[in-house]
């Protein structure tokens, strides 16, 4: 694996993020909804997915990424947004509905868009699939070597778009790399009930590329396998399908009862989480030295602090906003 | 005069300390019969039927989005 | 008859429940419809009593299960399948307006298609703009299906069991504010009485929710509650509205519309759904048509033609209210000077 300490840390640094950020955002989104909850209630109104436990999957892919390469992610997207750079307070402000958000307040949580590092998501499952796909015929059509990652849940693959988008990539050599986050649940109903055969990543071979299945949430193990992704791709030799056995670690959506849920799942997830074990790795490898990681997340926390801060003191939009930028 | 009382065991008070009269479905003062669903109450997002533990002339001691705890008496019928 | 309450969640619950029970063919397909219930609660329960044959999870496969739904029902089968937002159809139009709409049209009337689609429309609750849309007209818009859309648990129960005995397909649209959902924003008046025994609610017959002289008020869902507090507000002031809900769009009546605005010769139409090209306009034109002596021009309140946006103040302002409503009534009584209020 081709890292730098830097980016090394870097990923650290950026799973810490994403996990304090989820569960900073997890809090907020309480307020003002007890005793009852409202969902059209409090400082973060609406649904809220978030992705606390899928670090390895965002961290692993972007660690490689620049920001001329495109990543669209799916109604789960903050911890990806987070490895791609989105910029945390203007995401943060448009997670709070405020004029200063990335839209100013117009997509929320679910519809991030952040053009200076090439980063869009969307809330409807699969519909990243063929973007990624037309921005990787771009990229080839310019004579450039960027590439595309469409992340999705495994609930996705079930979709046709899915299909039809790594069909049509693999079809026309295009560099998208479809980064299956396998949680095992889509919403309520688990990967064994929703989608025929052994494993998601086996399929690649019916179209004749590379499918690559990541065991455990392991994070260093997929930093091996998207490199050689990310090379193949950049090369013009084609797509990859990287499956990733992920864990959720909170419900589909905040206030989620999880009924679905074998007892003990979670607790038992939570022992195989994936940061204090990256954590250890690079203290073994002797990228972390004492007092490193307490470093990083000092500055994550710093990071997400400051965020928070922006979104709290910004401004609501003006009512007419709702208005403009139906057309350019 | 019976009390319409939240069971004990109704969710789990570790993981939600308190949950809210979600709705009454029948107004103070009518008329309900034994098994209907009078009220709802929810805990976190999750909503529990309350039904009436007896027929006869309701009365709302708590009302919608007040903070409820399982035990607790939120209404009667008499 | 005993007297009860249910939220309109519960409504749909019990007339799919009895229905499953008296013709074996009926089956629910969809995602989320087992243990989970179904998001907006559409199918609570009925797992325990039915079972995983006839209650069927299904992968998030819309193009897939929908397409199923036809072929099903082409089968000797009358299956309700759940598409969980409105706004998810993009995926699976194909198989909803291209065949179950069209295969008993193309068949020479060989084949019915007896399958329901249940849906959930509505925004308010700051969802943005994928999962809060209504889209009324776009599926009214197509011929070969019936749409229907109840405001109350009432109807809710009575058109779903005349939706699951009818031969045709029907688009079964449920308001997410209407539900009786517990964590979600309500409006008390769609909890109603229901009877316990199965019954049916025709389609094609508007309901007269306030009886008025002054004007009409031609709505339907969510904006039949928000009409009649508009129209409280209004009768406050010495203006009596009447308050139409049209309760299905296919078939239409135009007759219970055109009786009202005959009597008040005003004519006001109020959705949720973008203001162009849709209900309120046909609602308009079919008055305008039958040439009805009007005391002024027709006024629509509708959502403005831009996407739902996530941000609350912004949505809020986008969304129809009671007091738009009652404001755009105020002007449509204007073009009558002997009742003009200060």
């Amino acid at each position: 694996m081709n890292l730098s300490e830097d980016r090394l840390k870097w990923a650290y640094r950026a799973m810490v993020t994403a996990r304090i950020y989820e569960e900073t955002i997890a809090e907020i989104y309480m307020e003002g909804k007890t005793p009852k909850f409202d969902i059209a209630a409090g400082t973060i109104p609406g649904e809220m997915h978030l992705a606390a436990g899928q670090e390895p999957c965002a961290v692993g892919v972007c660690a490689y990424l620049r920001d001329s390469d495109a990543v669209t992610a799916p109604h789960r997207p903050h911890h990806v947004a987070i490895a791609k750079g989105v910029d945390l307070r203007k995401m943060t402000a448009e997670i709070f509905g405020k004029k200063t958000g990335l839209s100013h307040g117009k997509g929320g949580h679910m519809h991030l868009f952040d053009r200076d590092v090439n980063f869009t998501c969307s809330g409807i499952v699969a519909q990243g699939c063929g973007p990624a796909v037309g921005a990787a015929l771009s990229a080839k059509m310019q004579g450039r070597d960027d590439i595309a990652v469409s992340y999705v849940g495994e609930g996705a693959v079930n979709q046709g778009g899915f299909h039809e988008s790594v069909n049509l990539a693999a079809l026309w050599d295009l560099g998208v790399i479809f980064v299956v986050e396998d949680n095992d649940w889509a919403i309520s109903v688990h990967r064994k009930d929703a989608a025929a055969g052994p494993r998601i990543a086996d399929r690649a071979a019916g179209y004749g590329i590379p499918g690559v299945y990541i065991e455990d949430n392991d994070t260093v193990a997929l930093l091996k396998a998207a490199e050689e992704a990310v090379d193949r791709a950049r090369r013009g030799d084609g797509p990859t399908i990287i499956q990733v056995e992920t864990y959720r670690y909170m419900g589909h959506f905040q206030g989620d009862a999880e009924g679905y849920r074998p007892d003990g799942e979670k607790e038992a997830l939570k022992e195989r989480d994936p940061i204090p074990r990256f954590k250890q790795y690079l203290v073994d490898e002797g990228v972390l030295a004492n007092g490193d990681a307490e470093k990083l997340e000092a500055e994550a926390q710093e990071t997400v602090d400051d965020a928070i801060a922006f979104a709290r003191e910004s401004e609501f939009p003006e009512p007419e906003d709702a208005l403009t930028h139906v057309f350019v | 005069m019976t009390d319409i009382r939240i069971p004990d065991d109704l969710w789990d008070t570790d993981e939600t300390p308190e949950g809210a009269i979600g709705s009454w479905l029948f107004g103070d003062g009518e008329t309900v019969e034994e098994g209907t669903t009078v009220a709802t109450v929810m805990a976190g997002k999750t909503e529990y039927d309350i039904p009436a533990p007896a027929s006869g002339t309701l009365h709302v001691d708590k009302d919608a989005d007040v903070a409820v705890t399982p035990g607790e008496v939120i209404g009667r019928v008499a | 008859m005993s007297e009860r309450r249910l939220t309109m969640a519960k409504a749909m619950v019990e007339a799919i429940a009895q229905e499953m029970r008296d013709d074996e063919r009926v089956f629910v397909m969809g995602e989320d419809v087992g243990p989970y219930g179904g998001i907006f609660d559409s199918t609570q329960g009925l797992l325990d009593e039915f079972g995983t044959e006839r209650i069927r999870d299904t992968p998030i496969s819309e193009t897939s299960f929908i397409g199923a739904g036809v072929g099903a029902a082409m089968s000797g089968m009358r299956p309700i399948v759940e598409l969980m937002f409105v706004d998810f159809f993009g995926v699976c139009m194909d198989a909803i307006y291209n065949l179950s709409a069209k295969n008993t049209y193309f068949s020479g009337g060989n084949w019915s298609v007896p399958m329901v689609i249940m849906t959930a429309t509505g925004g308010g609750y700051s969802d943005a703009g994928q999962h809060s849309q209504c889209l009324h007209a776009t599926f009214a818009h197509l011929p070969g299906m019936k749409v229907v859309h109840p405001s109350n648990a009432y109807d809710a129960k009575g058109m779903m069991t005349t939706a699951i005995r009818d031969d045709n397909p029907v688009f079964y649209m449920f308001h997410k504010g209407l539900q009786g959902l517990g964590w979600m924003w309500n409006v008390p008046g769609a909890t109603t009485n229901v009877p316990k025994e199965p019954y049916t609610v025709p389609f094609g017959e508007v309901g007269v929710r306030r009886e008025g002289s002054d004007l009409t008020i031609v709505t339907l869902g969510l904006m039949v509650h928000r009409s009649l507090d508009a129209a409280k507000k209004l009768s406050e002031e010495g203006i009596e509205a009447e308050v139409l809900d049209l309760r299905t769009l296919v078939p239409l009546d135009r007759e219970g519309v055109l009786r009202s605005v005959e009597k008040t010769g005003r004519l006001l139409v109020v959705d949720e759904d973008y203001k162009s090209y849709g209900v309120t306009a046909e609602i308009i034109a079919t008055v305008a048509e039958a040439g009805t002596t009007m005391h002024a021009p027709p006024k629509r309140v509708a959502y403005p033609d831009i996407p739902i946006p996530f941000s609350r103040p912004l949505e809020q302002f986008a969304l129809p209210d009671a007091d738009d409503i009652a404001s755009a009534a105020h002007n449509l009584m204007k073009g009558a000077p002997s009742t003009v209020t200060a």
